[in-house]
């Protein structure tokens, strides 16, 4: 029951999703009518969800497992987790596709005009390190001997210099920053796009997954660099990392990802390495295109808990004070 | 972790890689259903696409092969190739429309470039490669959530579930799950510019 003292929230958010899922009983809906009648914000947000809600149900079947997922189920014999068990009940078509695994009396036979085609792939080459060959990094299973073996095989592998971005794929869900504050109407024009990456060096044991994904939230952009730079989420890093697209090894290849596969001109690269007391944090400002350091500087963090304001204030002085944004 | 299967998936590619047949049978045997499937499940292709790719991928998988690491699951492995593949046809396929050629192959061969995923005049082509882009976008964002968030979205945009029923299986308050749900379409969202950003640069 609701408190008639209590003092109806500036921004009814809570009932934006029911508005348009139209599920809102008849007093909040009037008084949801009304405020959106004077609330830019609210409108600008219902037609945001109307859009999102009309996306998913006219495109449905990309809500579905992975193919992976259910050959893992089909194939494999992995468990079946209640929310797939539920999907599989009402989707036809993957329930098609695992039936497709299991209904095949033997296993397929290989065409005969494919075998010649296979040998003389074999017979090829070796292909010749590219920037384009992300396959050669094979970024999951680089992550994999990172963060899965025990420390020792990790005290081998930090013999030598080792770059590492981010966090590793397995399980790693980099922020989206949803809650970033946005510019006045008009303010997104004339914004320069960025993207900020966080490089580990020299780290005998890897942060956590979660502590990474922490220190890119503690970046979530305040409302003076949203003005001035449309920076581009973390989970969008994430996504591009796990498809390979960003070279992971190389500062060339973080940038060439950064500047082909995300359209981001412009590169905040945070380079965190252990130091005798502590961290020693670097920060540069990069042109993505030609290489260009734009700016520098280096903090030091006494303890890993500070990390997160120390990359932060790196990264704001960055923006705010040297970088080109607006 | 399964050390046994493991180990018998690097025998395997190691037999594939050293040119044994019948290690490649055995290969196609397990996985050529599953390239197949992940083939299928992007844009608006033809069986013959669908046909024609599966067969690239299989080709390109002969030579990733090498750089095959048994830490990684090999079906794993088999599906990141695949997918790569899909992407090189599908920026193939727009290049093509941008040029406003078409060019129509009866079989997929090693010589022939430009094979289009979309087979239609020119104005439908238009539509249904915009429609296969959202859908790819939109399908990477929803993986990019946690685990939780494409559950809700499942029940409700593909189940329609009520959020009555939803907040029953969730375990939670009917409020509670319309708040979760809320903030997961938000993030989806955020997801999804990003994603469409970088399929607008083909």
């Amino acid at each position: 029951m609701k408190d008639p003292t209590t003092k109806p929230p500036e921004h009814p958010d809570a009932l934006l999703l029911p508005y348009v899922e139209e599920t809102l009983g008849p007093e909040d809906l009037a008084a949801l009518k009304e405020h959106l009648r004077e609330c830019a914000r609210c409108s600008a947000e219902v037609e945001a969800l109307r859009q999102t809600a009309a996306m998913l149900r006219d495109n449905r079947h990309a809500l579905c497992p992975e193919a992976e997922r259910l050959y893992e189920v089909a194939v494999l014999g992995s468990r079946v987790e209640t929310s797939l068990s539920r999907h599989l009940e009402t989707c036809p078509r993957c329930r098609e596709e695992m039936a497709s695994y299991t209904t095949a009396a033997t296993p397929e036979v290989m065409p005969q005009e494919i075998w010649p085609k296979v040998r003389e792939r074999l017979a090829e080459p070796k292909e010749k390190p590219r920037a384009a060959a992300r396959e050669e990094w094979d970024l999951r299973g680089f992550f994999s001997r990172l963060f899965r073996l025990p420390a020792l095989g990790v005290a081998v592998a930090a013999a030598v210099l080792v770059i590492v971005v981010m966090a590793p794929w397995e399980g790693a869900q980099l922020p989206t920053w949803e809650h970033a504050p946005r510019p006045k109407a008009g303010g997104e024009i004339g914004r320069q796009r960025a993207a900020v990456v966080i490089l580990f060096k020299n780290f005998e044991k890897p942060l956590s997954s979660q502590r990474i994904s922490e220190l890119y939230q503690a970046l979530e952009p305040r409302i003076d660099v949203a003005e001035r730079y449309d920076l581009v989420p973390p989970a969008a890093l994430s996504g591009i990392i796990g498809k390979g697209y960003l070279d992971a090894g190389t500062r060339q290849g973080v940038l060439e990802g950064l500047r082909k596969k995300l359209n981001v001109p412009l590169a905040a690269l945070v380079t965190i390495a252990p130091a005798a007391q502590g961290f020693q944090v670097q920060g540069e400002l990069v042109n993505t295109a030609t290489g260009a350091l734009i700016a520098q500087n280096t903090a030091q963090a006494t303890d890993e808990k500070d990390l997160s304001s120390v990359v932060t204030d790196q990264v704001r002085e960055m923006l705010l004070k040297e970088g080109p944004g607006k | 972790m399964d050390v046994g299967r493991e180990s018998k998936d690097y025998l395997l590619v190691q037999e594939c890689l050293a040119g044994s047949e019948e290690a490649w049978n055995e290969f196609y045997g397990r996985f050529i259903g599953l390239i197949r499937n992940v083939v299928r499940r992007h844009g608006n292709l033809t069986w013959e696409d669908v046909q024609d790719i599966t067969q690239s991928a299989l080709l390109e998988l002969t030579s990733a092969l090498r750089r095959y690491d048994p830490e990684q699951p090999l079906h794993s492995f088999v599906c990141l190739i695949t997918e790569r593949v899909l992407i090189d046809e599908y920026r193939k396929g727009k290049a093509a429309k941008r040029s406003a050629r078409t060019e129509s192959v009866e079989h997929h061969d090693e010589s022939h470039e430009g094979t289009t995923m979309v087979r239609s005049n020119l104005d439908s082509q238009d539509e249904q490669v915009a429609k296969a882009e959202l859908a790819w976008s939109l399908k990477n964002a929803f993986q990019g959530l946690d685990a939780k968030c494409r559950e809700l979205i499942r029940l409700r945009y593909y189940d329609d579930l009520p959020f009555a029923e939803m907040a029953q299986i969730a375990g939670v308050t009917e409020n509670t799950v319309t708040v979760q749900t809320r903030r997961c379409l938000d993030k989806l969202r955020a997801l999804f510019r990003a994603q469409e950003t970088r399929g607008a640069r083909g």
